[in-house]
């Protein structure tokens, strides 16, 4: 069974006129690398945004392994099964990274049976960091005083930080320099290949194209299979 | 834990925000402290007054209802027409005799189970023929002229007393040139008199002499003294009379501090002279008094257990037969003036605190709402990592909780320190407030009483000297000129419990907003 089961899935903004998304219909599994392109505007954002859970489908169904999104709480499969990477980074912008990666890791231990460890989580949380190059002075500071390249980062350790089941990443090495990407990417092959994760990833970029199992296109809200 | 935790650390991470909330809610909270402190402490004192106000009985003229009866039984004559005229003694004298609570009355009202305690004193004209008297030398030159005339100038001087003597032949009786005083130490509480030399009489038969009468007739203490006092039965052809002896034991002398004559020296007569008065026990004045007798004025405050019992006291004194048209009141207008400052100052505060909370409270929700609306983002964040409603709602009222615990004891602590200088400078202000005439009403109190007590406006100093003899006892009505305000257990908690009440509201505020934030919707509109 696939871990991620898209059936017609149709979106409309509320009061828009169009549909963002039309009969969206795909498969993800475990241990693969995703990609899915296409031009600005075209409903990649708002795909991910169903997968990860922040609303249902006004037409259609996503499944999460046997069961219907609409149906499980989408707060625990949020916080506990799916990890998400921005495109607008979308951090806790007052606080600093490592607050950031402890609040996502409190959040998910409410759906596990371990009560939250402030400490160990931290010192979780600060080798995560590092594993995408913010070091602790860095970790430490307000995300705010952090350059685009190094939110990403944070973004990125924080959506791994709960070990989810499905990482999805909207234009996640758009501001990295060409060896933190190279890095992200090997990341993000290993969580898949290694762990047995699924990870999709939006992308213009033809380097992460290449790196991905399976290629995915999206025009005007319909998914296509690109070669 | 975590998450109450977080919400401290949010507190200092947008610092501006919450510093602006945070004067918001002080404001409130310290106005709040003020006023409830002055008004709690005003209240306390209002019904501290109140009570015993409130169960302080006097029984006085039905004023309005006897002018009215006058009024009418003069035809179209008017009020001025009575005043004016020549009669207005005798009128006076007539009708304030019918209606005299007697003294039998006022010794047994003290006895109803509704009175807690009373003050009661006794006076009665009294005579000596072998005392000098102060003045005295002055009681000839009047003569018998003084009595000669039913409605003459001296005849009301004895109101109720001797009220109904004046069917008698002057010649078969005792001329008073003394007053005889049962229980009468008012004036040593005012500073008129002070003790010259003894003590106070205790026991029975025992009494003190003004210092000039002792000089005038060489008595010292332990010498005795015979004084005759006249009491009366029946009324009209039909009365009689009869002389009571008093062997009196001097065991003090009062020193007198008012002027030597009271008239400035227009009138001089000895009964009318203060010097005159030989003070004694109740019980001395009034055990000879008959059950049906008359001639001795009995004047009675009664205290009553609870202010609520007045009815029940009024019925069972008109049980008893007391007069239609006396009234059995509690002194309220002197209750009324006494705290009207506070009252007012009272009212200030309750207004104010009013406002302050409506206002505050509006300007705390709308902040609130503000403040989520700027956090949207961040809520927004949160929800998309999987934080549930609850423990987001959680969250910002441990924030907001946290603000307001913070406020209050700044709050708490600033206001019970300002209270007392806002309460004094209030309190001026509503003191300034009170007209003179108001002041006026209350010290004319006393003067209502010696109107009917026989003496009139015109006769000056004299209806002050006898006033409260009609009129009740008075007691000095001051307006209250000082309020010292005090932050008691139930102002704080009551302070405490409205802070809760605002946070709560600025709470519910912002959690009507969370609500209605869907993550997918803030966060699509960033991208
Ligand atoms: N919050 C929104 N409300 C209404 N329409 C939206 C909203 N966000 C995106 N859209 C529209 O939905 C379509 C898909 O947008 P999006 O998923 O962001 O595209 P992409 O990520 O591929 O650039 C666009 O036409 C966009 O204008
Ligand atoms: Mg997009």
């Amino acid at each position: 069974m696939s871990l991620l089961t898209l059936k017609n899935v149709s979106y409309r903004y509320e009061g828009a006129s169009q549909n963002a998304l039309t009969d969206v219909t795909a498969e993800f599994q475990n241990g693969k690398v995703y990609a899915i392109a296409g031009k600005s505007g075209s409903g990649k954002s708002t795909l991910l945004s169903l997968i990860a859970g922040l609303d249902t489908c006004t037409k259609g169904a996503i499944w999460y392994r046997d069961k219907d999104l609409k149906e499980i709480d989408r707060d625990v499969y949020r916080s506990n099964h799916i990890g998400v990477i921005f495109q607008a980074y979308n951090l806790l912008t007052n606080a600093c990274a490592v607050e950031n990666m402890l609040i996502s890791m409190y959040i998910s231990s409410s759906g596990k049976k371990a009560a939250f460890d402030g400490k160990k989580s931290m010192e979780q949380a600060f080798t995560l960091l590092e594993n995408v190059g913010i070091d602790r002075e860095k970790a430490t500071r307000k995300v705010l005083k952090l350059s685009g390249g190094e939110q990403q980062r944070v973004g990125i350790a924080r959506a791994l930080a709960h070990n989810p089941d499905i990482l999805i990443a909207d234009e996640p090495t758009g501001n990295l320099d060409n060896d933190t990407e190279n890095d992200v990417l090997d990341m993000f092959t290993s969580f898949a290949r290694n762990d047995g994760k699924c990870v999709i990833i939006v992308t213009h970029s033809k380097k992460v194209a290449s790196i991905a199992d399976i290629t995915l296109g999206m025009k005007d809200g319909t998914l296509t299979l690109a070669s | 834990m975590f998450i109450i935790k977080n919400s401290l650390h949010n507190l200092l991470r947008n610092k501006g925000r919450n510093i602006l909330l945070a004067v918001i809610i002080f404001t409130i909270i310290a106005t709040t402290a003020v006023t409830l402190i002055i008004n709690n402490t005003a209240n306390g004192i209002i019904e501290d007054y109140k009570h015993r106000f409130g169960s302080r009985v006097n029984i006085v003229p039905d004023t309005a209802q006897i002018m009215e009866n006058l009024r009418s039984s003069f035809g179209g004559g008017g009020l001025g027409g009575i005043f004016g005229g020549g009669g207005m003694g005798g009128l006076n004298r007539v009708n304030m005799g019918n209606i005299q609570v007697t003294a039998q009355q006022s010794i047994a009202f003290a006895q109803s189970p509704y009175v807690l305690t009373y003050e009661m004193t006794a006076s009665q004209p009294a005579f000596s023929d072998t005392l000098n008297t102060v003045d005295g030398d002055a009681d000839l030159e009047l003569g018998g002229g003084m009595f000669g005339g039913r409605g003459g100038g001296m005849g009301d001087m004895f109101g109720g007393a001797m009220g109904g003597i004046t069917g008698i032949n002057p010649d078969e009786m005792d001329i008073p040139n003394l007053r005889l005083y049962g229980n009468h130490w008012e004036d040593f509480q005012n500073g008129l008199r002070d003790v010259a030399d003894g003590r106070f009489p205790i026991a029975y038969g025992e009494a003190m002499i003004s210092l000039e009468l002792a000089e005038l007739n060489d008595l010292m203490i332990g010498d005795t003294i015979r004084i005759y006092s006249t009491l009366t039965e029946g009324s009209g052809e039909d009365i009689t009379s009869r002389r009571v002896v008093h062997d009196l034991t001097v065991v003090g002398i009062y020193f007198d501090m008012t002027p030597e004559n009271a008239t400035g020296g227009f009138i001089r007569a000895s009964f009318l002279n203060r010097r005159n008065e030989v003070l004694t026990t109740l019980d001395t004045v009034i055990s000879p008094l008959g059950a049906n007798e008359s001639g001795i004025t009995v004047n009675a405050v009664y205290y009553l257990h609870e202010p609520d019992m007045l009815p029940l006291f009024e019925a069972e004194l008109r049980n008893q037969g007391l007069d239609p048209l006396l009234l059995v009141t509690t002194n309220e207008a002197e209750y009324l003036a006494i705290v009207e400052p506070v009252v007012g100052l009272r009212n200030v505060t309750s207004t104010f605190m009013i406002i302050v909370l409506v206002l505050g409270g509006i300007v705390l929700v709308v902040l609130a709402s503000i403040s989520v609306r700027e956090r949207k983002y961040e809520i927004g964040v949160l929800r998309a990592m999987g934080m549930k409603k609850k423990k987001l709602v959680l969250g910002l009222l441990s924030e907001m909780l946290a603000l307001t615990v913070i406020c209050l004891v700044l709050g708490l602590t600033v206001g019970s320190l300002v209270a007392q200088p806002i309460s004094d400078t209030l309190l001026a202000v509503q003191i300034e407030n009170i007209t003179p005439e108001e002041v006026a009403e209350i010290g004319g109190m006393g003067g209502l009483g010696g109107l009917f007590g026989g003496m009139g406006g015109a006769r000056g100093g004299m209806g002050g000297m006898f006033g409260g003899m009609a009129g009740g006892n008075t007691i000095e009505a001051e307006p209250l000129s000082e309020l010292n305000v005090s932050l008691g257990l139930m102002t704080i908690l009551e302070i405490i419990g409205i802070s809760l009440l605002l946070a709560s509201l600025a709470g519910v505020a912002s959690v009507a907003r969370i609500t209605k934030y869907e993550p997918m919707k803030i966060l699509m509109e960033r991208n």
